[in-house]
């Protein structure tokens, strides 16, 4: 017992040295310097205790990014989760096409974040742009117009660009889907419950702990958006489409203020693991029950 | 055996990640001294296959002596936002291409520039090679830590044809004239200029830095200021009235969420008649053919305006003697009669080297290179452009103002308080 210990520790040691260089020490130095005054490149860092944050409170772009984050994970932790588990319940029924329908739906996912940026622009393009040109088709000129930096349309365009492919969950429910005993909708059908009695009284509550994952995954990759926002809008028009790492961004690269950068990436931080400890918590992830 | 084994690759597994973690360095010391370059001359920039000459010639005549690393980015916010981060990294390349944009005040309160005033004393035919003013522009408390390669007056070009055909006889000598001939444009069906929204809006901000720097005296000084902080004076508030004006009614509809390409591509195939650009615009009309190019008239500003031809150089961020004294070769190299002569052939470029005179020959080959050079002798009012004096937070800002701008959804005085309280971050 004693020796298997030892190699436990050894094997670990890579893994452990790995982290605590590359990941514990970067997120403490962050979370040190977010009570610091550190702005340019002076090298001049003084303790401020509590500034950046009591500033970050009256900062009306701090406010508005952290509400979009907000907004955001609200929407991706819902209607994003509910689309990709939706089409994986359905394609799990395995009608022909299925794997056409799987891999079709994925594609989204394989494509790099500057391309879908391109796409997305060109899609949303206020002259030669593919939404536009459908309206003009549809004799509804009057409603086409710069989808991305019309304030009143900015956010909902920003957000579509993720919000609806749902590749990722799509994947992992169908992969806990094939894990369900086939015993257990057998004694359905031999109780002749529909279709949809099985999916809702089987299939869903079976998918409890999978449903959790796929939950704190699209609410995280908000915490953590980025690309897609910068290569359409920058965070436009005015603060129209600002979320917390853009700001975060801003802060450090174009103000040079890292000190209040820190304090933002803390906030972050405190965010996800609020996060995931509520998702957790509801859907009693890893619990036995 | 198979303990053995795990044990060492558990040491392996360990051993190689702390060597990965080790730092670089360089073990030659009888080769050549290698310096590392960062520029945005690569691509689709004008200036491209002019600095790719000046590479392939330096590289031939150092051999041996020294070698050059260089690290193309393209783009320019992509470039300056790398630039900024090797200098929180402490971690500048040896020589920093600027561009135009003002990367020395931030380089240098990291202390991470050369001061390069020792080698302009110690090489007058070197020093002799610049305008004053130029390295006045490029010096802070009396030391020199740039060094210019390029002039860039700014003026703007209007398509003569499409003048003609809204009666236009000459461009506006004051800006009332100036939003007159915008509206004699229009009501001709012609889209009277090429503007943008993005990538700080260069075209745009050319028209309002050219109102603020030539409405009054004040508005002249604040427009040549290095690093303003408040933006909410009559004469800018008036300025941005002026181009949203311009961006509501007299502009594509591109315009909003556009970039430059956008606006140059407009005027480039004849849909609007003017632009705001610079000099080394000229290869763009080149490449439209001999009578596109004869077609183009460039005027100044009204009231006699024009933009300082002085900009920022590049700078030296060498870490030692050897890397500096390389660098500076390459400076040498590239601001020599030869490569400046080339520049002006090659990308039509204003040399920084007043001893290259810009020939006859050339300025019959390249009749508004001439036009520009002679209206700088003719201008009145002389003015900074906001890359390189404003805070580049206010410059990233200007971003997200100019598509509400354009959208009518804010008004000048919250343009105005928008770039002032990104200012104020500073």
């Amino acid at each position: 017992m004693k020796n298997n210990k030892i190699w436990l520790y050894l094997f670990s040691a890579p893994l452990i040295l790995f982290f605590t260089v590359f990941l514990l020490a970067p997120v403490i130095i962050v979370f040190g310097t977010s009570f610091m005054e550190w702005k340019g490149f002076s090298g001049n860092i003084t303790f401020i205790g509590l500034d950046n944050y009591i500033a970050a409170v009256k900062d009306p772009e701090f406010i508005v990014s952290f509400q979009h984050t907000l907004i955001w994970i609200v929407l991706q932790s819902t209607i994003h989760v509910i689309i990709g588990v939706s089409f994986a319940i359905i394609i799990s029924r395995k009608f022909r096409g299925w794997k056409i329908l799987r891999t079709s739906f994925m594609i989204p996912n394989m494509i790099s974040a500057s391309a879908l940026g391109f796409i997305f622009l060109m899609v949303f393009n206020g002259q030669i742009g593919l939404i536009n040109s459908l309206l003009r088709k549809l004799n509804l000129e009057q409603l086409a117009h710069n989808w991305f930096f019309d304030p009143s349309t900015a956010f909902v365009s920003v957000t579509v660009t993720w919000l609806l492919f749902a590749g990722l969950i799509m994947l992992l429910v169908l992969t806990e889907i094939g894990t369900i005993p086939d015993s257990l909708y057998e004694a359905a059908d031999l109780d002749g419950a529909s279709q949809w009695q099985k999916d809702l009284f089987i299939t869903i509550p079976q998918l409890r702990n999978v449903l959790g994952t796929c939950m704190i995954i699209a609410a995280t990759s908000k915490l953590k958006e980025f690309e897609l926002i910068y290569l359409t809008t920058k965070g436009g028009p005015g603060t129209g489409t600002m979320s917390l790492p853009l700001y975060l961004y801003n802060t450090s690269i174009v103000q040079n203020n890292f000190g209040y950068s820190n304090m933002i990436g803390t906030v972050l931080i405190a965010l996800g693991l609020i996060l995931i400890f509520i998702i957790s918590k509801v859907f009693k992830i890893a619990s036995d029950d | 055996m198979k303990r053995i084994l795990a044990v060492l690759l558990c040491l392996v597994l360990v051993l190689s990640l702390v060597t990965a973690c080790g730092s670089k360095e360089e073990t030659s010391s009888d080769g050549p001294v290698t310096i590392r370059l960062a520029t945005f001359q690569v691509g689709v920039n004008a200036s491209a296959p002019w600095f790719a000459s000046v590479i392939e010639a330096f590289n031939k005549e150092y051999e041996g002596k020294i070698k050059l690393d260089i690290e193309e980015i393209p783009g320019d916010q992509a470039y300056v936002d790398k630039m900024k981060t090797y200098i929180s990294m402490n971690d500048l390349p040896d020589l920093v291409f600027t561009g135009g944009y003002n990367l020395m005040d931030d380089a240098l309160s990291a202390n991470a520039l050369v001061d390069l005033t020792p080698y302009f004393k110690a090489d007058s035919e070197f020093a002799a090679r610049f305008f004053d003013d130029d390295i006045a522009y490029n010096s802070r408390d009396g030391k020199i830590y740039g060094v210019p390669v390029e002039r860039q007056p700014v003026t703007y070009f209007y398509n003569k044809a499409l003048f003609e055909k809204a009666g236009i006889g000459s461009p506006a000598k004051t800006w009332d004239e100036f939003m007159m001939q915008l509206e004699e444009l229009k009501a001709a069906g012609i889209t009277p200029v090429s503007m943008d929204t993005l990538d700080s809006a260069w075209l745009s901000s050319l028209w309002l830095n050219s109102m603020v720097g030539t409405l009054s005296t004040e508005s002249n000084a604040w427009m040549n200021q290095s690093m303003p902080k408040d933006y909410n004076s009559p004469d800018f508030i008036k300025a941005v009235e002026m181009t949203q004006k311009m961006l509501m009614n007299y502009t594509t509809k591109d315009a909003l969420g556009g970039k430059y390409e956008n606006g140059a591509n407009n005027f480039l195939n004849g849909k609007t008649a003017m632009i705001a650009n610079g000099p080394w615009m000229i290869s763009d009309f080149q490449e439209k053919g001999d009578d596109f190019v004869k077609n183009l008239g460039t005027a100044l500003y009204p009231n006699d305006g024009i933009f300082s031809g002085s900009m920022p150089g590049y700078l030296v961020g060498s870490k030692d003697q050897a890397h500096a004294d390389a660098a500076v070769e390459f400076l040498k190299f590239i601001t020599n009669e030869a490569m400046q002569g080339k520049m002006v052939e090659m990308y039509s470029s204003i040399p920084a080297n007043k001893n290259v005179e810009i020939s006859q020959a050339v300025i019959d080959q390249n009749p508004l290179l001439g036009e520009i050079v002679e209206l700088q002798g003719e201008a009145k009012i002389v003015y900074g452009n906001y890359q390189s004096l404003w805070y580049s937070n206010v410059v990233t800002e200007l971003d997200r103002q100019y598509p509400l701008l354009a959208a009518g959804s804010i008004t000048p005085e919250q343009f105005a308080q928008a770039l002032t309280d990104a200012a104020k971050k500073n």
